[in-house]
């Protein structure tokens, strides 16, 4: 698919949810980050990690980086399509 | 969580470590190829993580791709306890059959207690119980209660109320007692017939009208109150006679004793035999029987864990031999003897009645003496009969 008519495809996607009032990323399949304070982190959506280390968790989305910054963290879980950070996350950031 | 960590306890988990230089793609390809590794720490030369015991194998393959070495640091869980344990089956073995025993053993009734009973002999109820099939070592799965509880009373009319608990190994029959009955509530229509010959001392009449006066000499069968009531209107009522017709009865009691008495004495020489039962299996505890002349005493031991009553006892007889010694009784000792047998008789038989006088009568001859106590007696000689009523048209 052209990746303008996947664009396209996605903000149609993204408009159709708005309008049902479903929360955002339900129809097209983003990844989903649960936050719980800053100690525990549930990454839905993972496809993999790109850089570990105990200050800097890079992981794959698909359509995003997600990067988590911190000190002491570990991926306490890792299965197809979840990840769960634990730690102390200072900060979250999405790269495109 | 608790499931989870269960779960991975029964199946095995062990701690690697994985050193290397991109740890990441090891990771990743973990993920991807279905392996579940949790804790994943980031280490100084790679990583160290958690992973079931089965899914370490699969990472041979993805460690030679990502050029990564694991190693195992710590085994922990069920599989590997029990392969230090391989060698010993014995136990496994000693451990199983203790389960089945201890299974097998806990179908069946072990411990009958029985509460509720004063006055009522617990050793009666046990024996009808053990007629009814209610005995150590009956399968709980065959006691009825009701039917035990329905039997229990209909074979004991002292008991007024029966319960049957099993609770584990043990039944607890609880009975309550019936309270005497007063029998002049009962309507039967009866007369009062004399249940001896004697002479009339006194009549007391409750109910129905009396056939003898103070005086009169009445032989046993003859009618001493009459339920029949003839009215002057010319009815007819039949009612239960009660009362009390005290009379002077004579009777007598008679024993004898022989001079030449064979006595077996005890000669100082004894044995003791045991037997014990395990779990209602009788195993003699000697070999051997017992002959000769013997005098056996028997008791019993019963195990209790705070005062309830194990399935195992050791009931013992000790044989004390006798030989038989030939004994010539004076007048005097004869005499005594008669007299000691004539007391006991006179205690079961006269136990509740008035002794008036009592004459003593010694016959002797060659061989012994014949000992005669003549008694006159004052007791109540009613008997109930019920009148037999025909309904005619």
């Amino acid at each position: 698919m052209p990746k303008n008519k996947k664009e396209f495809v996605l903000g149609a996607l993204e408009n159709l949810g708005s309008a049902l009032e479903m929360p955002a990323g339900t129809l097209t399949k983003g990844a989903q980050v649960v936050l719980s304070s800053n100690k525990e982190a549930m990454v839905e959506g993972c496809k993999g990690v790109l850089e570990y280390s105990e200050e800097l968790i890079r992981l794959s989305t698909g359509s995003s980086i997600i990067r988590f910054m911190g000190r002491d963290l570990e991926i306490k879980s890792l299965s197809p399509g979840q990840a769960v950070i634990k730690g102390f996350i200072l900060s979250v950031e999405f790269e495109n | 969580m608790f499931l989870i960590r269960l779960l991975r306890f029964l199946l095995g988990y062990v701690r690697f470590e994985a050193t290397g230089v991109f740890p990441e793609r090891f990771i990743n390809l973990c993920s991807y190829n279905g392996i579940k590794i949790w804790s994943i720490l980031r280490r100084k030369d790679g990583i160290s993580a958690y992973i079931l015991a089965k899914d370490y194998r699969k990472l041979r393959e993805i460690a030679r791709r990502t050029s990564v070495k694991p190693r195992v640091k710590i085994r922990h869980g069920m599989p590997f306890v029990l392969r230090k344990f391989k060698a010993r089956t014995g136990l496994f073995a000693g451990a199983a059959a203790a389960c089945a025993i201890m299974y097998g053993l806990s179908l069946f009734v072990w411990n009958i207690q029985i509460e509720g009973a004063k006055n009522v002999d617990v050793a009666e109820i046990e024996a009808v119980l053990k007629n009814i099939g209610m005995v150590q070592g009956v399968r709980r799965s065959e006691v009825d209660t009701e039917k035990i509880r329905h039997e229990l009373l209909l074979s004991m009319p002292e008991l007024s109320w029966a319960a049957v608990n099993i609770k584990g190994t043990s039944a607890v029959i609880d009975v309550s007692e019936a309270e005497p009955t007063d029998t002049a509530k009962d309507d039967t229509p009866c007369n009062l017939m004399a249940g001896k010959d004697g002479r009339v001392i006194s009549v007391d009449v409750y109910k129905g009208v009396s056939n003898v006066k103070e005086g009169d000499a009445v032989v046993k069968g003859d009618l001493l109150i009459s339920g029949v009531v003839d009215h002057l209107n010319g009815m007819v009522s039949f009612l239960h006679a009660s009362g009390q017709v005290i009379a002077e009865t004579e009777s007598e009691l008679s024993v004898r004793v022989e001079f030449n008495q064979t006595k077996m004495v005890r000669n100082g020489k004894s044995e003791t035999r045991r037997v014990l039962t395990f779990f209602g299996v009788e195993i003699p505890l000697y070999l051997g029987s017992v002959k000769g002349n013997y005098e056996l005493e028997l008791s019993e031991w019963e195990m209790q864990i705070d005062g309830v009553n194990m399935p195992v006892k050791i009931n013992s007889g000790k044989f004390y031999f006798t030989d038989p010694v030939q004994i010539v009784l004076s007048e005097q000792e004869a005499l005594s003897s008669a007299r000691t047998q004539i007391s006991e008789l006179e205690k079961s038989k006269y136990g509740g009645m008035e002794i008036v006088s009592r004459e003593e009568v010694v016959q002797y001859d060659e061989n012994g003496l014949t000992f005669t106590v003549k008694y006159l007696c004052r007791e109540n000689i009613a008997i109930q009969e019920s009148i037999l009523i025909n309904e005619t048209d």
